[in-house]
């Protein structure tokens, strides 16, 4: 990329590149200032526990901790839209635009091709979109890390790590695709703020029928908070590996679900049919490697679109 | 007549936006209405189901639907306010029709009027009927209690009264900037300084009074119905502490105890402070008339910029 090709994108776009790119900025920085308080604000009140009456240092402590668990989920919200408003405003109008304002035909029959002048327009502002969607994701990565210390596994899925790039990137492609289409800014806006929403829904649906199709019998112990969805459970006899339902131990044993009993037959644990927290990582890979591919067939859309388009 | 069709030939793809997801979303809720009221419409036969006896009647069969549909709604107000009025302006100046529609109107007020009151019209005509559908909604949803101040942005007079406001600002908002896409970006911002400054102002339109227990047998504070505003604790002596130092000494209380359950005497008592359910149709109608007064001032507002803008 030209230094000028990137002057032409800030010159072309920059109330909208000022307040989302620079918005998602201030963002992540927040985010990951508020991580670093909130730890610290952790460990001093750790020592206040206990106290009474309470110190001013741990009353101030108490007031600070307030202050950023109340931020936490206001800053993890804006992280889960930040990827919608960033590839929806910049994506949709950066060609409607253009041709709304009757500016491409000019600029089509200056530049060397269609083709060229395309990727002059989009890949910087893929390339912004990507830097700072992946800098808002790691720095909410990093605040919920500090909210919820341990293995997190599932929680928080969608909200944080490099998905929420992925997801600014295909709603980028979508809006560009969207805005050669229709040649209107706000139709653009609209239609594309449509179909982003059954796009991410669909992929998320998918990816939660992959969940349950891959999910296994697994003995949680004390890691139940990292497991995002329990579809359901049993109990397994440990000698022999046999597996009941709830219904089927009850009336075999139903002392173990009175008032005295535990809920479990002796020599037999509790099982649940869970996606590991484990396999995470696959899961945000999988479904990321789908967006990008969302995003790549939305920019060949966009190239056979301006290749076709009558210039007006 | 003239002028409203002169809004629909201009706004054609914004009113088809706007009345399609309005009715969509009257149609769901209407129907998700009718449906859990059938199911009431069957107690004291042999087709009764749990949700005759129950304050979370429909939890389990229809909350993950009716609580999609009301965070949609919630959004409406927002959304016709700023598709519908962002354009108004700015339409006019990014096209530079406003050089010939400016002179030719005998004033800039008449012409801003001409404009404005048709697309309030149909704005707020559509959103009437989606704030009866939610409402409509809510009361079925939680069919054994006074539903007070439960979804209360999301349906009735309050839906509404948030899109007049929205929609004159987003006149306001693109009369100042002049261009579509940064006016869009402001208004956005805007609405979540709405959203968050109405619900700062909430618990104030009438004085908080001391509540009684939130475990008492009002289905209303089960369901959030009681609009709570704050939380203290009473201690043996009759003094009153903040919430967080009652809960640091009730953590002592227990440690004190070490293990065993403790003197429930000496346990710091919870006090809630709030607004009783009974109180809604006054909040409603204090919030209306400030909604109104702000209203009218932004379309001052509006006028003024109008009247002084260069009109290109």
């Amino acid at each position: 990329m030209t230094p000028i090709a990137w002057r032409l994108v800030w010159r072309q776009q920059r109330w909208e590149l000022a307040i989302l790119i620079g918005g998602a900025m201030v963002l992540a920085l927040a985010m990951a200032f508020v991580a670093w308080q909130m730890v610290a604000t952790r460990e001093g009140l750790e020592a206040c526990i206990g106290g009474s009456p309470l110190s001013p240092a741990c009353r101030s402590l108490v007031d600070w901790g307030n202050v950023w668990t109340a931020l936490e989920p206001i800053m993890v919200g804006v992280a889960t839209v930040a990827p919608f408003l960033v590839g929806l405003f910049l994506g949709a109008p950066v060609l409607a635009r253009e041709v709304e304002r009757r500016t491409a035909p000019m600029a089509w029959s200056l530049a060397p091709s269609r083709r060229r002048w395309l990727a002059g327009r989009i890949v910087p502002l893929a390339l912004l979109v990507v830097v700072v969607l992946l800098l808002v994701g790691w720095a909410s990565d990093g605040l919920q890390a500090a909210a919820m210390p341990g293995d997190r596994g599932f929680l928080g899925y969608g909200s944080r790590g490099p998905l929420i790039a992925a997801r600014g990137l295909a709603i980028f492609g979508i809006g560009v695709a969207v805005g050669l289409a229709t040649g209107r800014v706000l139709p653009a806006i609209l239609v594309t703020g449509f179909i982003a929403v059954a796009v991410i829904g669909g992929v998320e649906y998918g990816r939660s029928e992959v969940m349950r199709a891959e999910a296994t019998w697994i003995d949680i112990g004390d890691d139940y908070g990292a497991t995002s969805m329990v579809y359901d459970s049993r109990v397994r006899f440990d000698d022999t590996g046999e597996l009941i339902t709830d219904e089927e131990a009850f009336e075999r044993f139903p002392e173990e679900f009175g008032p005295a009993g535990d809920g479990i037959p002796p020599g037999a644990s509790r099982l649940y049919l869970t996606t590991p927290p484990e396999s995470y990582s696959s899961f945000v890979a999988r479904e990321s490697a789908v967006l990008v591919g969302v995003a790549l067939a939305a920019g060949v859309l966009a190239t056979l679109l301006v290749g076709s388009r009558r210039p007006e | 007549m003239g002028a409203l069709r002169l809004v629909w030939r201009m706004q054609r793809s914004e009113i088809a936006f706007v009345a399609f997801a309005c009715l969509a979303l009257s149609a769901v809720a209407a129907w998700l209405t009718l449906d859990m009221r059938s199911i009431l419409a069957r107690c004291g036969t042999a087709d009764a189901t749990s949700a005759c006896e129950f304050i979370f009647a429909f939890q389990e069969t229809h909350g993950a639907a009716v609580g999609l549909t009301q965070t949609l709604i919630g959004y409406m107000p927002f959304v016709v306010g700023l598709v519908l009025g962002v354009p108004i302006v700015t339409r006019e100046v990014e096209q530079r029709t406003a050089l010939i529609a400016w002179p030719m109107a005998s004033s800039r007020l008449r012409w801003l009027a001409w404009r404005l009151t048709p697309t309030l019209l149909i704005g707020l005509a559509l959103v009437v009927v989606l704030a009866i559908a939610a409402d409509q909604l809510a009361r079925a949803y939680f069919p054994h209690s006074d539903i007070g101040f439960v979804e209360y942005e999301a349906r009735g007079l309050p839906l509404v009264m948030r899109t007049a406001l929205m929609l004159v600002a987003g006149v306001a908002i693109g009369a100042v900037a002049g261009r579509l896409l940064p006016g869009l970006l402001v208004g956005i911002g805007l609405s979540v300084a709405v959203v968050v400054g109405l619900a700062i102002a909430l618990p104030h339109w009438v004085p908080s009074v001391e509540l009684g227990d939130p475990d008492s047998d009002d289905p209303a504070a089960y369901i959030g119905g009681r609009l709570h505003t704050a939380v203290q604790y009473r201690l043996r002596n009759g003094d009153l502490v903040s919430a967080d130092e009652g809960e640091i000494l009730t953590e002592a209380v227990y440690q004190e105890a070490g293990g065993a359950e403790p003197d429930p005497a000496l346990l710091p008592q919870p006090v809630i402070y709030g607004v009783a359910p009974d109180r809604y149709p006054d909040v409603v109608m204090r919030e209306t008339a400030a909604l109104a007064a702000g209203a009218a001032g932004v379309v001052a507002v509006a006028a003024f910029i109008v009247q002084r803008r260069r009109p290109e």
